[in-house]
């Protein structure tokens, strides 16, 4: 299982935390696809031990009972 | 003259005199305002090596040019002096509504001197200015001070609570009830000059070199403040809280005085439950399109805040996982003129003092415990008021930890406490907290964009390449933001072409980016300057030990430690310092300093 955690606005639509089976060869975009979230709006994903911009994160392979957050565009200070 | 009101009020409270002066528009241009306005005028009038408590220290309250104008966000002062806390340069900025009310009343800046015998307090209507006496005033409270001394709409109100009474190192200036000059201890230097508060009436207008091009300006920059996702949509709608998840899923979310980077209660503790829970309203300061500020209720409490760093300092730092215990701790903060950050952080490291069993037995009593939510709040008030151990706490971290044989427990730079990044989980900004000219702080380079959340562009958070680089730019240009008065959070959106043209439609100047970049390097070599001639030199160009040699023990940033030998050299290489991190002569000349 995935385990995905949505923050700030991505929550209106899809929750806190939505669980994914998990299945071989995925990648953080089938993830982003299946749930339909906005490209565009997603600025930094956390998968694992990897983290970065939506657009360089896309292709980072999952494994199983891993945990992924990801991010709109936000910032504080 | 435009832009600038050209005046600069000076009040002697030894012997109870005020003066007005006329505003050098040179030098003013030089050093711009705010920040690099208020460190050139501390600079040339007092020798850094002054005792900052003592009469000999002076309280630079310094505007810049776009105070007080139409442009976004300009509304931001500085409270510029020799900081009690560190013995460096402090300039703290604040919003709200007084330091634009200042430019209406007439002056550029109030530059305070002496002491007063007795409590007293500064009453300026335009031109009519007088030292008053504050002792039904002294003791009180920083939102029943706003609110006796807020006369009428015209006039805003700065203020220190009991704890800049109390030379608590670690106090703060507050302005409109709820808006602070948080870091470096400056409440303090106002309690020991006997300055209870400032109240400014004006209704003057800010002259503008350019009207129709500040009009349309501000129209094509408020643009592009509402259509960036996080100038326009993030910070108004969770405000800066939102950080919390953010900083925490990277595993750099410092927990337990930086123990780990990984905290268990992030998400009770976030700016979504925040907004989910208590949240009441959002505020903004004078002419902010941006609105990232809170108000929220508890059952207990009610006011401003809390801000990302507030939380994080009175939670996961003190592994407390209650929202509205933090909030009732901000309200106290708040209330008692204190330093969010440096006031959390310091309960966070007594906490681990008695973890370790470092503290005395008869000292503080069993609520000193990571995880205890009532002691937060308990504590707050303890240090505010210089009660019991309260009073030792009051010193700062460092001194605290000091005191008890373990300095290296405070995780401070240059006794300035740090905030909510680990920097072993982000090598550029770690660089920033171990170079900034006022000791731990992470507005004055805020390499979490670039590091963290890909602004203007992404930079591997854990590499060290090009890091000096974007450091020292970042640096240069936050210190020319942080002197026009625009509000730091608006270099989200905006560039340094955006700001020279901002200020040359004010003040009639032909500047360029790399003016504006150049003015920013002058500053921050000039508060380098003020640093080196107090005795501050390169050996505080450092981070706590445990971050430079404990590994992060779990989470995404496992593993890693800070980097800081790596990339000190080259910083002070792009810089154009020495290897002892000395501005050089030819480097100082060139800035014209
Ligand atoms: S962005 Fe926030 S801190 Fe900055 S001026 Fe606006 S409300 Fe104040």
């Amino acid at each position: 299982m995935i385990t995905v955690k949505l923050y700030a606005y991505l929550r209106e639509k899809h929750g806190k935390q939505v669980d994914i089976p998990f299945e071989e060869g995925m990648k953080v975009k089938d993830i982003v696809e299946r749930l339909g979230l906005p490209k565009e709006k997603l600025s930094l994903i956390v998968a694992g031990d990897k983290d970065g911009m939506a657009s360089r994160m896309m292709d980072v392979p999952l494994r199983d009972d891993m945990l992924v957050h990801i991010f709109p565009p936000v910032a504080g200070g | 003259m435009f832009g600038y009101m050209g005046k600069l009020l000076r009040v002697n409270l030894t012997e109870g005199k005020t003066n007005v002066e006329n505003l050098d528009l040179e030098t003013a241009k030089k050093y711009v305002g705010g920040r690099g306005l208020g460190t050139k005028l501390l600079y040339d009038e007092i020798d850094p090596k002054v005792d900052p408590l003592s009469p000999d220290n002076k309280i630079i309250f310094v505007n810049g040019p776009m105070s007080g104008t139409p442009s976004p966000t300009g509304g931001r002062y500085m409270v510029v002096t020799k900081s009690p806390l560190t013995g460096t340069i402090a300039s703290s900025n604040s919003g709200g509504t007084w330091g634009a009310r200042l430019k209406y009343a007439g002056y550029d800046a109030i530059i305070v001197e002496g002491k007063s015998e007795k409590p007293v307090y500064l009453a300026i209507d335009e031109d009519k200015v007088e030292i008053k006496d504050a002792s039904d005033l002294w003791g009180e409270y920083v939102g029943e001070t706003t609110k006796r001394l807020t006369t009428d709409k015209h006039t805003n109100v700065l203020s220190i609570g009991p704890a800049g009474e109390k030379l608590v190192k670690i106090a703060s200036v507050m302005n409109d009830g709820d808006r602070a000059a948080g870091r470096s201890g400056v409440g303090a230097v106002m309690g020991s000059k006997n300055l209870k508060a400032i109240q400014v009436r004006g209704k003057h207008k800010v002259d503008l070199f350019d009207e129709e091009k500040v009009k349309e300006k501000n129209k094509s920059a408020t643009q592009k403040l509402k259509d960036n996702p996080v100038t326009g949509e993030g910070l108004p709608t969770y405000g800066t809280a939102v950080l919390v998840n953010v900083i925490n899923g990277i595993g750099a979310y410092p927990t337990r005085n930086f123990q780990t980077g990984v905290f268990e209660g992030a998400e009770e503790t976030s700016g979504e439950t925040l907004a989910e829970k208590y949240l009441i309203r959002r505020e903004a300061c004078h002419r902010c399109p941006i609105g990232c500020g809170r108000y929220s209720k508890t059952d207990r409490v009610e006011g401003g805040g809390p801000e990302y760093e507030t939380i994080w300092a009175f939670s996961a730092d003190c592994d407390v996982k209650d929202l509205a215990k933090v909030i009732e701790a901000n309200h106290w903060c708040n209330e008692l003129g204190l330093d969010t950050i440096s006031t959390g952080a310091t309960i966070a490291a007594a906490m681990e003092l008695q973890e370790k069993g470092l503290l005395d037995k008869e000292d503080p009593d069993h609520e000193l415990t990571f995880g205890n939510a009532d002691a937060i709040v308990h504590w707050t008030k303890k240090i505010g008021h210089r009660e019991g151990f309260g009073d030792v706490m009051a010193e700062g971290s460092y001194r605290m930890c000091e005191k008890y044989g373990h300095p290296e427990l405070s995780m401070s730079v240059k006794k300035l406490e740090l905030p909510a990044y680990d920097p072993r989980g982000v090598q550029g900004h770690g660089l920033t907290y171990a170079t900034s000219n006022r000791g731990g702080c992470h507005v004055r380079g805020y390499m979490i964009s670039p590091e963290v959340l890909g602004l203007p562009e992404k930079l591997e958070r854990l590499e060290l390449r090009d890091k000096p680089f974007w450091v020292k730019t970042f640096q240069d240009l936050t210190a020319f933001i942080d002197s026009t008065g625009l509000c730091l959070f608006t270099s989200f959106a905006l560039n340094a072409n955006d700001y020279a043209e901002i200020y040359n439609n004010i003040v009639g100047t032909d500047w360029k980016a790399e003016d504006a970049l150049a003015a920013g390097e002058r500053i921050y070599n000039l508060e380098r300057q003020f640093n080196l001639e107090a005795g501050i030199g390169a050996e505080t160009d450092t981070l706590p030990k445990r971050l430079l040699e404990e590994e992060m023990p779990e989470g995404p940033t496992k593993g890693h430690v800070h980097r800081l030998s790596e990339l000190l050299p080259e910083y002070y290489e792009v810089r154009g310092w020495d290897e002892k991190g000395m501005p050089t002569k030819e480097k100082l000349a060139s800035l014209g300093l």
